[in-house]
């Protein structure tokens, strides 16, 4: 495979520009009602969970049912509404609850920390080795950039614990907990927010989450309080597995290019694009799938077009495909399967020294001229 | 239990600010009703005062009030969009506490984005919201001989006030001179009615085109005493400017001078050419551009030492967005103008093309 060249990257440019431009165009009362209409869903699984999770005393199968609800308002609330709300998805309703800037949902990490992080490092910088701090998350080895350490034997462990944990880790990571609470401090990263600003919110936002669910909602349940507790757990953990699942299946599979700070220096639109391209990878499935993914199986036309709205996604990715044939850049998209066992296969290889520079995962300075 | 524990609560439980919040989007009325800046109502009438203009009378909230000369902030939801217009309401006090109604009238702008939707996308009992009644152009309790000067839909204040006022019996005189087009004026059957009724209300109907515009000849012709009356001016802004100059030139005190201004920019109106002052709210700093800058309002407010977000500078992580208190920006990513109105904007992809105000 070959790098496209400055002239094919600015057509490139102009053709996602005007992909981007077309949807844009018809965004309006569509667009709000669904972002609406799925509020309403996940409120109602909310309500609806919670309550079938208390009835568990009734019958077992209510619980199931009940933490099943629930975890179903989680992932709503944590992927199709509020990963991409607080992108400003919808900013252009103003409305006052559906706003990137006001924003907070079901989840350990706060949402202006995630914004802060998340929009402007990871989405800027996708992949680039020493910016992004979201490849890896300061925990994985996925690349041979970073160099071998004893500790990276066992991080399909640390992997696991990770998916377990997701909630938390994200929330950690977000605030550069490394530096916040242990004093690592990497020279090229200047923080906006003090340390003290950043620790505050970890503590009140993980507080009120662990409140909610491990004491209020519990102890409202009088007698059945283990009941509740129990179900709150197990419904944090689906949705904690799930989304760094599908998190992970985004940017992770074996087809997604790793970058230098210098190959991206004055980086042009066009060069940003096929960067995004090159560096995410979709998830084929059908209508809920990808509701439930909050469309990021759509991860290639989501890192193209971020503050989109989202169930746009699917018809984008059909002219975007197009544009990725007519130019020769690979469209990493494969079933759940297939993208899953991708990204296992890449935590697990990297866990061992690998001997030389090549290795099976690319670089963009690998790609010839 | 008190506001903060509930807030705590809700934060806690729901993450939403408050309980309303969290059920607000299983309820009609606009999400704005659930603080205090807004009001829910609902279109109770229309009527075409002319093929330019019409009335929207409003049922209102018991908790709404206002002060007569006073105008609302009107909150519909266009094609998804809230968007908010600032209106003067033309109905009397009687009529509020009456029937709970109110009457916005409106101007259709021949190239504006919001009135001509309204005339045509709304309907009766469409679910709209109001603000607080706003302003300052009210009538001073002591003014008992004031003279009005109207033009154009700047008629509208001037209706709530006499049609309040004359019913209270709180002038010995008023004068209405009304400066229109041709035969465009409106509400002529109810000010025809107030004359009759009230024999303190002079009425007069100015035609623009035979009869120009405000002068003094016309002042003494109809109002020989007005440089001892309180006049209130509501128009455009250029009728403001051009008629406080001329009443200050006649000798008429700065301080009975009492104006409303009507102000509506169109995109077709732009000249991309023209200094620009952006005005920074909270800061309380001004900044001028000067017509050859084209500078985006990111690096405009960073190279005056003005604190402002930002991320990634090419308008795709949205941290630098920023209140937009009125003032047109053109949105270098989506090659769009902005409103004239409030709105979120982000600075880094925002130029200004008129004069700004930011909340920063």
């Amino acid at each position: 495979m070959n790098k496209i060249n400055e002239d094919q990257m600015s057509s490139l440019a102009l053709e996602l520009n005007a992909v981007r431009d077309k949807q844009l165009s018809e965004v309006g009362e569509k667009d709000a009602n669904y972002i609406r209409n799925l509020i309403k869903v996940q409120r109602s699984a909310e309500i609806i969970g919670r309550i079938l999770i208390v009835l568990g005393f009734i019958s077992p199968i209510l619980w199931v049912f009940g933490v099943l609800s629930l975890s179903l308002s989680k992932i709503l609330d944590n992927m199709e509404i509020g990963h991409n709300v607080l992108h400003g998805q919808y900013d252009w309703m103003n409305d006052p609850y559906i706003n990137s800037q006001k924003f907070e949902w079901d989840i350990a990490c706060d949402a202006a920390s995630w914004r802060r992080v998340h929009n402007f490092e990871h989405h800027t910088y996708t992949n680039i080795i020493g910016k992004d701090r979201d490849f890896g998350y300061g925990l994985l080895r996925l690349s041979n950039d970073y160099p071998w350490r004893l500790k990276n034997l066992w991080q399909s462990v640390i992997y696991f614990i990770l998916s377990v944990l997701f909630q938390w880790g994200v929330s950690f990571h977000e605030l550069a907990g490394e530096r916040v609470f242990f004093g690592k401090k990497k020279e090229n990263r200047e923080s906006k927010t003090s340390d003290e600003q950043l620790k505050k919110a970890f503590f009140s936002k993980g507080g009120r989450q662990i409140v909610k669910d491990y004491i209020i909602f519990p102890a409202l349940a009088g007698p059945f309080f283990l009941w509740v507790l129990a179900g709150n757990l197990a419904a944090n953990l689906i949705r904690n597995l799930w989304t760094s699942t599908i998190i992970f299946c985004g940017h992770f599979t074996s087809g997604s290019f790793t970058f230098t700070e210098k190959e991206c220096e004055n980086e042009s639109k066009g060069h940003w694009y096929y960067r995004q391209m090159l560096g995410s990878s979709n998830i084929t499935g059908g209508k809920v799938f990808h509701i439930l993914t909050g469309h990021l199986s759509f991860q290639i036309e989501h890192h193209l077009f971020p503050d989109v709205p989202a169930h746009r996604y699917v018809d984008m990715s059909k002219d975007v495909k197009k544009i990725a044939e007519k130019y020769g850049v690979p469209y990493n998209t494969g079933n759940f399967a297939k993208q899953y066992f991708s990204v296992l296969k890449r935590v697990f290889y990297f866990s061992f020294p690998v001997r030389g520079d090549k290795t099976l995962y690319p670089k963009y300075s690998e790609l010839k001229k | 239990m008190s506001r903060s524990i509930l807030r705590t609560l809700s934060k806690t439980l729901f993450n939403t600010e408050s309980f309303t919040a969290y059920f607000a989007p299983f309820n009609k009325a606009l999400p704005q009703t659930n603080n205090n800046d807004f009001y829910a109502a609902k279109v109770a009438n229309i009527v075409d005062n002319n093929n330019e203009i019409f009335t929207l009378a409003l049922k209102v909230d018991s908790k709404f009030n206002f002060t007569p000369g006073q105008y609302v902030e009107l909150l519909v939801e266009k094609n998804g969009s809230f968007i908010k217009r600032c209106f003067s309401i033309s109905s009397s006090i009687d009529q509020l506490k009456e029937y709970r109604t109110i009457d916005l009238t409106i101007k259709k702008q021949v190239s504006g984005k919001v009135t001509p939707w309204l005339r045509k996308n709304l309907t009766l009992n469409t679910q709209v919201a109001i603000s607080q009644a706003k302003g300052e152009f009210v009538l001073n309790t002591k003014t008992k001989h004031p003279l009005f000067i109207a033009s154009g839909s700047g008629i509208t204040p001037f209706k709530s006030l006499l049609m309040s006022h004359l019913a209270s019996r709180d002038f010995n005189q008023v004068t209405l001179m009304y400066f229109e087009r041709d035969d465009k004026h409106i509400f002529v059957k109810e000010f025809e009615q107030l004359a009759q009724e009230y024999p303190q209300f002079k009425l007069i109907y100015i035609n623009t085109t035979k009869q120009g515009r405000l002068s003094v000849e016309l002042l003494k012709q109809y109002c020989a005493d007005f440089t001892n009356r309180n006049i209130y001016l509501c128009g455009s802004a250029k009728m403001i400017t051009e008629n406080t100059q001329l009443l200050l030139n006649s000798a008429v005190p700065k301080t009975h001078i009492i104006s409303e201004q009507f102000t509506s920019i169109q995109v077709t109106d732009l000249n991309l050419k023209q200094d620009r002052i952006i005005n920074y709210l909270k800061s309380n700093k001004t900044v001028s551009q000067i017509k050859e800058e084209q500078n985006n309002l990111l690096s405009v407010s960073q190279s005056n030492n003005i604190q402002a977000n930002y991320g990634c500078g090419i308008g795709m992580c949205h941290e630098c967005k920023c209140k937009k208190h009125s003032g047109i920006v053109f949105n270098t990513k989506t090659q769009r103008y902005s409103d004239n109105g409030e709105e979120d904007i982000q600075l880094c992809i925002s130029i200004p093309v008129t004069h700004v105000s930011l909340g920063l």
